[in-house]
């Protein structure tokens, strides 16, 4: 079946190291060909831009016209395009310049970040800073059966999408009496007792990030930063979540009446553009919001 | 002549040559593309910088983590434990290994008519189950946190990784010896390696018997006439000049020739590498350049095979005797401060950050320097040199490696270095 493919990798505004993990994934490299059916990818000495591609990797979001024009030509010559990566379905840290107007230092660029199903209708989204071993076996065997089937049977997103919190391996002590005791910023965790990190008061993106990545910070002692996208359902991962804290910090209700208490927890986070939207803010509703104002347009 | 993708870099930079009856009368690299993302750094949340500054070039995303949570921790005043010490060592040998691989393999013997990409990618593939086994993602590592780590492998996870391992350093070592073997036969790459180029400084950290020092040793400076300076870092930021050109940073030290960091200025600056096999190699190159310093920047892809072996030999050696792995995993004590400064020589060279925060420990200024701020002036000059010459395919295939050697990132390169708060 991979005789023959031809294969591309377009990196667009972002990091894109995690392009190379394609080829060394072997079930991923096996079904695509391997080094063999590699067409284009300009940064690793393939340059010329072929005539058809079966698939195209997408990493990156889009910052600039030059970069729109490109992926809507190569989406017109591939069979089957995938958004790789968080940076190219939600914009990524870089997505955290989505509200600098970058058109405003030279005409080629975008008014803000855009993303790539912004631009073109990609046929798989895979999302993950990296995306993970697992979320690369499964998008192994949609490939496969796009490649088998032919024409892609509509948009396809690779891996889990519930909240992390659903299957979570750190459990609160009584999920019944489940309480955020405070806010503590990240630097602040110095021991952790293993319990889930909002009941010690760390700011853990798990409620609203899908579970896709296998909870691969949480098992290394690390809080949720939701480099894995929102979890289904949620439409702003900041709001949503400070709507799920809410919930918790606000178990107290004497709390709240003495001291003020959610109001006071929630100026212990100086930063909620780093903590909340560090991997979403192009697609949040605070963009949306301040490109209105800016009379930029739709998002 | 307009030259777009450029190999090594992609779209994101075009080359740009002048002509004349057919001679090259200007060279330069324009850099088309930008992130914008220094520019939100000030008002982030201390404690978020290393998280957020690997986006700046992930192929060195380690390398820009750690380098951002020693300066975190030089904020908060944290001294880091003994096992955290020795995972960041770890991820950032597998991470100079990976870079110069990459770098070989994929961007610059492809130029010289050398394809070993099918086993660049099998040593990556080492590479990366390593990292993959140690911070869950090979990329933008989690574990490391200011203090210490956040969580150490057990000893099944150690067997597992040393195996892997051992196994890179087989693979490793019987392919540099067959690239050392080509490249010595390979017509185009000798006569590369024999021409003339202008002489620069070198800078890099240099442990405390004349290794590279990657996270751990002294900055030090070899002059173009030999004299080598050891540099604070805090001195060396006084004496760095800054200039911009287009959407393009870079550095210089002021009163100084162009200065390179990286594979070839840590070849110039250590003394040797002190393992098996990566000495006898650092023994050959000198054999073949006739001595020390070596100007010729063709000369990184032999200086990246010696440091590829070196750091696999180091990877085995501490994946196979992991008593340093005991003992608290952070330490919690603090005194913050206002500013922090860190240096990490990284496979692809230095990166230095400075921050400075308010009370609530929010960043308000900060400095970031790359190995590509450092190693474009180098560049620049490197690509005057083809002036004059008949503008043929050989002359371009010139330019395009002098900028895959000099290894530029693009995101790295248009950073506006110094990000300064108002008022």
């Amino acid at each position: 079946m991979s005789e023959g493919l031809s294969i591309g990798f377009l990196e667009l505004t972002g990091c894109s190291t995690c392009l190379e993990n394609v080829l060394l994934h072997e079930k991923l490299s096996g079904i695509l060909g391997g080094l063999g059916s590699v067409k284009y990818w300009p940064s690793h000495g393939y340059t010329e831009e072929p005539d058809s591609l079966d698939v195209l990797f997408v990493s990156g979001a889009v910052r600039s016209r030059g970069q729109v024009e490109k992926l809507k030509k190569l989406r017109d010559k591939t069979r089957v395009l995938v958004a790789y990566g968080t940076c190219s379905i939600y914009g990524g840290l870089i997505g955290l310049t989505a509200l600098i107007d970058a058109s405003s230092r030279s005409g080629e660029f975008l008014e803000t970040v855009k993303t790539v199903p912004d631009i073109v209708e990609p046929d798989i989204l895979v999302t993950g800073c990296p995306p993970t071993r697992d979320q690369l076996d499964e998008l192994a065997g949609v490939i496969k059966d796009y490649l088998e089937n032919g024409k892609p049977r509509g948009k396809v997103f690779i891996g889990n999408r519930n909240s992390l919190c659903r299957d979570c391996p750190r459990k609160p002590r009584d999920p019944y009496r489940f309480e955020m005791p405070s806010i503590k910023r990240d630097h602040e965790l110095v021991e952790d007792d293993g319990r889930c990190f909002l009941e010690q008061g760390i700011l853990c993106l798990g409620p609203v990030t899908s579970s896709g990545c296998g909870h691969l910070c949480i098992l290394r002692g690390r809080p949720c930063m939701g480099c894995n996208g929102p979890a289904r359902g949620v439409v702003d991962q900041g709001l949503n979540y400070i709507s799920s804290i809410g919930s918790i910090l606000l178990k107290s209700m004497e709390r709240i009446r003495m001291f003020d208490y959610f109001a006071a927890e929630m100026d212990k986070l100086v930063d909620p553009m780093g903590y909340l939207y560090r991997y979403t803010l192009p697609k949040s509703l605070l963009t949306e919001l301040a490109l209105k104002k800016r009379g930029v347009g739709e998002k | 002549m307009i030259i777009n993708p450029v190999p090594g870099i992609g779209e994101d930079a075009r080359l740009v040559i002048g002509e004349e009856d057919g001679r090259v009368k200007s060279v330069r690299l324009e850099a088309v593309n930008k992130l914008f993302i220094e520019e939100v750094l000030r008002g982030r949340a201390l404690e978020l910088l290393p998280s957020i500054t690997p986006v700046f070039c992930s192929s060195d995303s380690w390398s820009y983590t750690v380098a951002s949570v020693m300066a975190v921790e030089d904020v908060l005043g944290r001294k880091p434990t003994i096992p955290a010490l020795g995972l960041r060592r770890l991820g950032l040998l597998l991470e100079i290994i990976e870079n110069h691989v990459r770098n070989n393999a994929f961007k610059t013997l492809p130029l010289l008519g050398v394809d070993v990409r099918g086993e660049a990618l099998r040593i990556l593939g080492y590479t990366i189950r390593i990292k993959e086994l140690l911070s869950g993602r090979s990329i933008n590592p989690i574990i490391y946190v200011p203090g210490g780590v956040s969580w150490r492998p057990d000893d099944k996870l150690i067997g597992e990784m040393a195996d892997y391992a051992r196994r890179l350093l087989e693979k490793i070592t019987v392919h540099s010896k067959k690239l050392i073997s080509n490249l010595k036969n390979n017509e185009f790459y000798n006569k590369l390696i024999k021409q003339e180029f202008n002489p620069t400084s070198y800078i890099g950290v240099i442990g405390r018997n004349g290794e590279p020092g990657i996270i751990n040793g002294e900055i030090a400076l070899l002059k173009p006439g030999g004299e080598v300076v050891k540099l604070e870092l805090k001195d060396l930021l006084d004496k760095l000049s800054v200039s911009s050109e287009g959407l393009s940073y870079w550095v210089e030290l002021s009163g100084d020739e162009p200065v390179r960091s990286g594979p070839l200025a840590r070849l110039n600056i250590v003394h040797g590498y002190p393992s098996e096999n990566a000495s006898s190699i650092y023994e050959e190159i000198l054999l073949i350049a006739g001595g020390k310093p070596v100007h010729n920047p063709f000369y990184t892809v032999l200086a990246r095979i010696a440091e590829s072996v070196y750091a696999a030999e180091l990877v085995y050696e501490s994946l196979s005797d992991t008593d340093w792995l005991s003992g608290s995993l952070v330490n919690p004590k603090e005194s913050p401060g206002k500013t922090g400064y860190s240096v990490v020589d990284s496979g692809r060279g230095l990166i230095i950050h400075s921050y400075v925060v308010d009370g609530k420990l929010v960043v308000r200024d900060l400095s970031i320097y790359t190995p590509s701020h450092f190693n474009y002036a180098a560049l620049r000059r490197d690509l005057s040199l083809l002036t004059g010459r008949v503008l043929g395919d050989e002359t371009v295939r010139l330019a395009e490696a002098l900028i895959t050697l000099s290894d530029l990132c693009v995101s790295e390169l248009t950073i506006n270095p110094v990000v300064k708060g108002e008022g």
